[in-house]
Parts: structure tokens; sequence; C-alpha cells
């Protein structure tokens, strides 16, 4: 065999082969806070050695991935490509993040293989009436629930910014959802006209959320969750339904901050937005530890969203349980501003059928005295799920779930 | 490991580059990454691939020696059809146990691993047998030697097909000069843009669109197969660009895999410049053994049908790829009966849109999961229909700027216009007389490149090629 290489040849290929090389052997120069803030999560670590023998490739593909993770300079890179696309090209960093116009975003599906997902469950399923009836039943059975358990149970149904300002979405929006949201805009959502028989309080502050939607930084426009004012208005509208006084010392302060859509992929998009402050609810670690503790196995391994806050000076002496998708994780500190005790569950990635699980285990952390179901409008199904749940239980006839709960 | 990944471009590549200059026994230091390569991505299946090296080189041996005319004909055969039953059993035992003996999807078939490029590997050992056997070559002495031929990692799992005799000298002696890094690196830049750049950024339009084939209107029906039409060729020529380019700079002269297939006037040009290095081994080794056109023109449309028939198989074990295959032998058939001298009567752009639109209709089969979801596509094509995804839910800036790239790339117009500025990588023999400013720009233009694809792959994009599992 006879292969040669010019010198030429040789240099060229040692100064690329050593080029190359370099976004690996600079690994140690970036800081591991800083990736790991970057990708919002912990780093893909090292594979076990002794994985290997039993299955290489598995032990090939994390050691790619703990080198994906570090590749010198990802965070850098990132941003500047993701900036390229967003502020050069006018391209969303997905194509279901859809950018509209005076600084709105919106988001009209939950991945790209399903662009109209969530536009279709808030702004058509919501005038659907086999689907605001079967909701209208739950609400039912969870009154009846509630009355045998002797539990307060209460239902708040958030308004998304697709339905808000449906009437803003953009024309690249098809039209049979467009016409649709500019509709709910109207306030046409079956979910309006909806009352929950007692003892269960049901709200859907569609009304007094849209009055204050001129507001520029009242939703706020570039994020998928609401915050500040917007939640603001949720709160004080389920509160006063309950007769429970708003908090007096609040302070709600205008500013700037990047849109929540954007930011998840590294484009800082500020926008204006409310913060809330109640100086007098302050977070409940050693409460919330517990809760986690406890609530371990109904979540995948190493994974929770729990949320505890206790306040000073309530209104009511009530200890709530939260139980939301994930609109609650930004509305319970501000519903907290109403209760001594506020815990939150985000169900989100909870286990099937663990309602009943979740609340007996809560009930050995601390004895609820309500409990809140918050959802966004176009997720009906998860309130008439846990309703179905929890009628079908079998303490749904006995009082003995009821007294670990309100112990 | 996909070239267009950060463990292969940041990793692999450079420690296989500073190995290759550094150390003697290159065929081995080729050998050895080339098992790694294939390690990362198969594991312990790697002894199959090895095992069809040593099966081949013993099959190889038996050919060569064989006495004239009987025995070399039974050894050719045997040698064939043992290279065939792995390939049978790994790819096409489900696929013909449901279709032949109706077995449930479940059954024990669906558990069998389809190992990486087992259809290349196959291929490639197939024509070094034959090309013993035809005295175009002569057996393989050293295991390494073959070794290499068989595992080489530029074209181990997508190509380009290599027909053993063409690189039979090469593997026992090459010179790499200046000029060969230079036109290998310059091509395997511009490879990875056509990957990384173009066909994973239109995959960012196809493949939504046709995950929710039911929701599609005209529109967006005909955008996702202009865009998956662009995709598939700039993926699978911009990794043939980096298999020669990586080829090259190793001193191995690659055929050639893609000459412009979208500026063809019929289907018969079409497959004259599309996977050449595919027709031509099917035309070699099956097409011209059938008989080819010598036989009148009935058995000449027999063997174009069996050919395509089974080059649609080839690609995958499905009644998509079976009926692209037919789909496309069809057309062959029909500008052989007539069509092509009434196409040659037409004004040319008749001609160039005859044939992409017949491409593209094909495109949809392939692409489309089931017959049936391919036959939904083509209907809202061809129907007008209004209600479904929004073109421009999927149409942004970037997307439109890439589909603009993606036309000019494919046609010969850039390289017409670089040429005398830039030297712009071509097939060999190389000319001399370039001034060095043109390498200069031509090795710029390839730095960008390379930088704008190394930025998108570090940013985390998703890129497996098309071709991964053939």
């Amino acid at each position: 065999m006879n292969v040669r290489l010019s010198v030429l040849a040789r240099a060229v290929l040692a100064a690329v082969g050593c080029l190359l090389l370099l976004p690996v052997v600079a690994i140690p120069l970036q800081d591991r806070g800083s990736l790991e803030q970057f990708h919002n999560r912990s780093l893909s670590a090292w594979p076990r050695i002794a994985d290997f023998i039993p299955d290489p490739v598995k032990y090939l593909t994390q050691a790619r991935l703990w080198l994906g993770d570090r590749v010198y300079p990802i965070i850098p890179v990132s941003h500047f490509y993701k900036g390229l696309l967003f502020y050069v090209l006018a391209t969303p960093p997905e194509h279901r993040v859809i950018i509209g116009n005076d600084g709105f975003i919106f988001l009209s599906g939950t991945d790209d293989d399903h662009l109209n997902n969530i536009l279709e469950s808030v702004c058509i399923d919501t005038a659907n009436r086999k689907i605001a009836d079967a909701f209208a039943r739950s609400l039912a059975g969870l009154a009846s629930y509630s009355a045998e358990q002797a539990l307060p149970i209460d239902v708040i149904t958030v308004p998304t910014l697709e339905t808000l300002y449906g009437d803003r979405l953009p024309r690249s929006v098809p039209s049979k959802y467009r016409s649709a949201c500019a509709e709910r805009a109207q306030g046409t959502s079956l979910l309006v006209g909806i009352h929950a028989p007692p003892p269960v309080h049901y709200v859907f502050p569609f009304a007094p959320m849209h009055a204050a939607r001129d507001d520029p930084a009242f939703f706020p426009k570039g994020n998928w969750h609401p915050d500040g004012l917007s939640l603001e208005i949720v709160r004080d509208a389920y509160l006063g339904k309950i007769g429970v006084e708003p908090p007096h010392d609040e302070t709600l302060l205008r500013t700037e901050a990047p849109s929540e859509l954007l930011m998840t992929y590294g484009i800082s998009w500020p926008l204006p937005v409310y913060h809330v402050t109640d100086a007098d609810v302050v977070k409940d670690e050693s409460t919330n530890a517990a809760l986690k503790a406890v609530l371990d196995d109904l979540f995948p391994v190493g994974w929770h969203n729990t949320r505890a806050f206790r306040n000073r000076r309530p209104d009511s002496k009530e200890t709530v349980l939260l139980l939301s998708d994930s609109f609650g994780d930004r509305a319970a500190p501000v519903l907290a501003s109403g209760f001594h005790r506020l815990v939150q569950v985000d169900t989100n990635d909870m286990k099937p059928h663990s309602v009943i699980g979740l609340l007996t285990r809560v009930a050995r952390v601390l004895a609820i005295n309500r409990i809140v179901i918050l959802t966004e409008e176009g997720d009906t199904a998860r309130v008439v799920g846990f309703s179905r749940e929890l009628q079908e239980s079998p303490a749904a006839n006995s009082s003995s779930s009821a007294s670990s709960i309100t112990k | 490991m996909v070239f267009s990944s950060v463990d292969f471009l940041f990793l692999f590549m450079p420690l296989f580059l500073l190995a290759y200059v550094l150390a003697p026994w290159k065929n081995m230091i080729y050998v050895v990454f080339s098992l790694v390569f294939y390690f990362v991505g198969e594991g312990w299946f790697t002894a199959i691939i090895v095992s069809s090296v040593g099966m081949n080189f013993i099959l190889g041996a038996w050919i060569d020696r064989s006495r004239p005319f009987v025995p070399r004909r039974v050894a050719i055969l045997v040698s064939v059809f043992v290279n065939l039953v792995p390939l049978f059993f790994f790819k096409y035992a489900r696929f013909f146990a449901r279709v032949l003996l109706g077995t449930p999807a479940s059954d024990w078939t669906s558990s069998i691993h389809l190992p990486l490029g087992i259809s290349f590997f196959t291929f490639h050992a197939i024509s070094y047998l034959i090309d013993i056997y035809r005295r175009d070559a002569k057996a393989e002495r050293s295991l390494v030697n073959l070794g290499l031929y068989l595992l080489m990692f530029p074209q181990l799992i997508s190509g380009p097909i290599l027909r053993y005799h063409t690189v039979a000298k090469q593997l026992r002696r090459r010179v790499v000069t200046g000029r060969h890094v230079y036109y290998g690196l310059v091509l395997f830049c511009l490879g990875m843009g056509q990957k990384v750049l173009l066909a994973d950024s239109l995959a960012e339009i196809c493949d939504p669109l046709f995950a929710q084939s039911r929701n599609l209107n005209t529109a967006t029906a005909w955008l996702a197969t202009v865009a998956y039409t662009f995709q598939i060729f700039f993926d699978f020529d911009g990794y043939s660009n980096m298999a020669l380019g990586l080829g090259w700079v190793t001193g191995f002269y690659l055929p050639r895999n893609f000459n412009y297939p979208y500026i063809s006037r019929s289907i018969t040009e079409f497959w004259r410049r599309w996977h050449m290095s595919l027709s031509q081994w099917f035309r070699d080794y099956l097409y011209i053994p059938l008989g080819g056109n010598r036989l009148g023109p009935i058995r000449t449309y027999r063997n174009l049908i069996t050919v395509f028939l089974l080059c649609g198989l080839w690609h995958g074990a499905a009644w998509t790829f079976v009926l692209w295959g037919i789909y496309h032998g069809l057309f062959l058939v029909i500008e052989r009966i007539g069509l092509d001298r009434l196409l040659r009567s037409m004004p040319r752009p008749f001609q160039h849109g005859y044939a992409i639109l017949v491409v593209m209709f094909g495109w949809v089969l392939f692409r489309a999961h089931s017959v049936r979801q391919a036959a939904r596509i083509v209907r809202t094509m061809i129907l007008p229909t209004a209600s479904g995804v929004g073109v421009w839910q999927v149409l942004h800036g970037e997307e439109i700027a890439v589909l603009a790239a993606s036309i000019l790339f494919s046609i010969p117009l850039m390289p017409r216009l670089l040429r005398g500025s830039a030297v712009v990588p071509d097939m060999p023999p190389w000319p001399r007389e370039i001034p060095t400013w043109s390498y200069g720009a031509g090795a710029i233009c390839a730095l960008v490149i390379l930088a704008a694809s190394a930025v998108k792959i570090i940013s985390g994009s998703y890129s497996p090629f098309i071709y991964y599992r053939f």
C-alpha cells in the first residue's frame, strides 16, 4: 500500500483538524451555571462506563448529548442564530408562534405537527355545545362531591390571549380560526353562560378582562400565560364571587419584561408588563418541600411543579389547594393574597387517575379548607376528568376522604 | 452519526484528519475510524458488516480461483445469493411477511433490527464480486483493503455506490496533493451547506405539513411537495458532495452522484442525472444482464419495469416505495413508446415542466407514510381546497429565502457565474493554471458556508439524513 500526502496537504489537513477541534477543546471555558440557565434544565450527564457493554449505542448517544449541551460557544451562537432569524428574517422560532402586529405574539398549536390545535380548542371548541354541556355536567358533579364531602370546590377558567385579542390575529392565520377567534373576542364563548350549582363557584372572568385589554401591558401581549394585571383581575373576580376582600396593600408596578414565548427560544423581546407584589405573601419553602416529598410517586421521576405560600394578613383564614395546569404557576402567588395559605400543584405531568391520591397525600402535609381548580379556557377536559374521578372514587359516598383533607 | 452533527464535525472528523495525516498505515486508520463511525450508530450490530467483509473476502477469492464457466458461474450465483439473504432478512422480511403471509404488524418480524446502510454495503459487495467474475478486477488480497472498500465511512451509509473496479487501484496506491485537499474541503463545505442550510430548513416546512396532511389546502399541499422536492435533492446531493469531498481529501476519486436532475426534460434524462451511482449499478448489474434493450421492445419495457420496481424496493420496504419505482418505470416505458419523440417537438419550457411535475408527484408517494396519505395529498393538490393550515403559517422570511436559494442552486447557474472568479469544485481532472486569488476566493466562500452551517448545527437543529436507513 502506497499512500502519499504532500507537505502542503499534510499542513492544511492538520490545520483544519486543529481548527475543528476547538469547539470541543474549549468546553471548559464555559460556566456550568450559564449553560444550565441557557438550556433551562440540568446538563446531560456523562454516561456510566458500566452501561457501555450492554448497550453501547445508548452509551454513545448519551455521550453525544453531553457534548451537544456543552459545545463551545453554544450560548452566543444560539442567541445570534435565533436573533438573526427573528430580527432580520422576521421568522418565528417555531411555526406555531405567530408574530402579530403591535407586538402581539400568539401561540397557535402545541407543536409544529399540530399547528392549530390551540386555536381549535380555545376558539372553536369553546363554542361547541356538546363540550360546553359536558363541562356544565362536570361542575354539577363537583357540586355533588363538594356537598357530600363538606369541602368547598371552585373552578376558575382563564381566558387566553388568543380569545381576548382574537380580532387581532394576523392574516397568516387561516380564516376559519381567525373568524372564530374574532367572534370569541366579542364574548360569545359558551363558557360565559355557564353557572355552577352551589356549593361550587364557577368564574370565567372574560368580561372584566376584555374591559381592560386596551392597556398595552394588560395580559402581557407576548405571553401564553397571563401575568400581572390580568391575573389580578382573575383573582378579584373570583374573590368577589366567594365574598373575600381583595388585598389592599398590593402594588402594581408597570415595567418591561421579555416576551415569555420568545424568551423560551433565547430571544429577548421586551414588552410592557405589570408586576403584582404583595409584601404579605411569602413563599412557604418547608411546606413546599413536604409537598414534593409526598407527591413524588405521582409524577415522573425528578419532576415536580408545586408552590406553597403563606399570607401574613389574609382576609380569609382558609388554606386553599390550587389544582391547575400551567396557568396556575403564575396565578398561585396572586391568588395567595386572598387566603391564609395556598398550595398549588401543576397537574400537567401528573400520572392519570391520580387526583384522589393527590388529595390524600396533600392531607398528610396540611389540612385543606377549599379546593380551587384553575385552567385555561381550552382545557375544560381537565375539569371534566377531575370531576369524573372524584365522583367515581370509593370515598365519593363516604366522609372519610373529607375528614382526612379538612382535619 | 451524521456528518451534520456536533460530534462528527467537531470531534470525529478532526481526529480522523489528524490521524490520517500523522499516522502510518493509512488504510488501517481509515478502517478503524470507519468501524467507530458505524459502531456509534449500530453498536454490536457492527458485527454484521464486519462479517460481510470477511465473508466477501472469502467469496471473492473463491470466484477468482474458480475454473472457467460452470463452477465460476456457480460461485458468483452463490456469492450474490449469500449477500442478498441478509439484506432480504433484515430489510424485507417484515414487509413480505405482511404482504404474502398476512402476518400481523406486531409479530416477531417487527423486532428485526435494520442495520444502517445495509442496502449500500450489500450493493458494494455485489459489485466487488461481479467485477471479479467479469474479470474487471482481481480479488483483493488484503483484508484491510477490502474492508476499506466496504466500510469507508464517507460513503458507508448513504453512498455514492462505489463500483469496485473504479477504486481498486486507489485502495493500494494514491496521492494527496494540496489541490486534492483544496477541492475536497471546498466541496465538503458546499455539501454541508446544501444539507444544513437548505435541506434542513426545507424540512422545517414540509415535515409539519406532511404530519398534518388531513389539514392541508391546495396551496399548502403544493408547498409541502415543492419543499420536499428540494429537500430530498439537497439532502442527498449535499451528503454525496460531503462524501466526495472527504474522498478527495483522502485520495479517493468517488463518482459524482447528481448532475442537476431538476433541469431534466424527460424522466429518461432525470435518471441519467439523479443518484447516478445507483442507476448505473442497476444498469450494469441488472438491466443489461436481463437483456437491456437488445431483445425487442416488449422485453425492454419488461426489463425497465422490473429494474425500477426493484429500485423502488431498494429504497424501502413499503408499498409507497414499490409504487414510486413502478411509477417511474411506467413513465420510462411511455417515453420509449413515443412520448419522448413528442416531447422533443414541444417547446423546452413544456418539456421541463412535464419532467418536474412527474418527478414532484412521484416524491409525494416517496415521502408519504402510506399510499392513502399520498393519495390524499395528491387529491388536495389537484382539487381546489381552501380550508386547512395556511401557507403563511409556515412561510416566513427564512423559508422564503431558502426556497429562493433552492431554486437558484438546483440549476447550474451559480457555478457558471462563479467560474473565473472563484475556483469551483468540479470533477477531476482539475485545471492547473489557476491564479492564487481565485483559490482564496473559493476558500473564503467555503469558510463562510461552513461557518453558517456550524452556527446552525451548534444551535441544535436536528438533521437526520433522509437516506439514513437504506
